[in-house]
């Protein structure tokens, strides 16, 4: 590795960063029980 | 780019969520159609069938199970002990404030709830990740419930057979079946990958140990 790579300060990813994902997941797994309770209670 | 490098596994693994879930609700389509048709009845179409309980009932039996083996395993691995593995902690135990960064103990950057010192709060975020996983357990469980027992009463209303109540069904055997038959092979996974650890690898992942270390020595930390 060249000493100008090594030495470069390196971007820290915030916690901002990977909160879409962490979202993306629960609002699809929270979409998923309210929509399969509704259609097994409905009886659809 | 950064942001995908940043998060490369989370969009692995919901991209392979998404295709097997277009791949099992075209497949699961037709095995259901094809059962309608060998009983008179009308066959439906994809949109129908993904708000069917035919579908609700495979999707939350198989989310239900890989909930509760990942409650299990987060709490098994606070109390319980495996020697050699990487997926036990040292010493078994809640840990001190000191080494788990908690109160006067928390870097400027922890969490907020962390940097408390005690309280109901911060209790309740020291547990949030088994909390919620405890909880989409039980949920799709009772999600599971609820659409076996419609796909039940209408096998039954099919063969003129009297429809069961949904306490009849969480006891019956058919449920029970579906359930037992996820969780064993949830808890032989998580079984055997807690003991094949101790003496296998995998170069640099963060469930193995590093290929060097020692077959005695616990926990994933070099």
């Amino acid at each position: 590795m060249s000493r100008t790579l090594r030495d470069a300060p390196e971007r820290v990813a915030r916690s901002e960063d990977m909160r879409t994902m962490f979202w993306l997941y629960l609002v699809l797994i929270v979409t998923g029980l309210v929509v399969y309770a509704i259609v097994g209670l409905g009886h659809y | 780019m950064r942001w995908a490098r940043d998060n490369s596994l989370s969009i692995f693994f919901f991209v392979l969520l998404l295709g097997a879930l277009v791949g099992q609700a075209l497949t699961g389509n037709e095995v259901r159609n094809d059962e309608a048709l060998a009983h008179g009845e009308p066959e439906i179409g994809i949109w129908r069938y993904l708000v069917s309980s035919h579908f609700g009932q495979a999707l939350l039996e198989n989310w239900q199970s890989e909930y509760l083996q990942f409650f299990l395993f987060i709490l098994a691995t606070v109390w319980l002990f495996q020697k050699g593995s990487p997926e036990s902690p040292e010493e078994p135990g809640r840990e001190s404030e000191e080494k788990q960064k908690l109160g006067p103990y928390a870097p400027e950057n922890a969490p907020r709830l962390a940097r408390r010192p005690g309280g109901f709060q911060r209790w309740l975020y020291s547990w949030s990740l088994l909390l919620v996983m405890g909880a989409i357990w039980i949920a799709s469980w009772f999600g599971q419930s609820v659409t076996g027992w419609t796909e039940e009463n209408d096998t039954r209303s099919a063969h003129d057979e009297t429809a069961l109540s949904w306490s009849g069904y969480v006891t019956s055997a058919q449920f029970w079946e579906d359930t037992l038959q996820n969780w064993q092979s949830e808890f032989l996974a998580v079984g055997s990958l807690a003991v094949f650890s101790i003496y296998l690898r995998a170069r640099g992942s963060a469930e193995s140990k590093p290929v060097g270390k020692p077959h005695d020595r616990t926990a994933t930390s070099g």
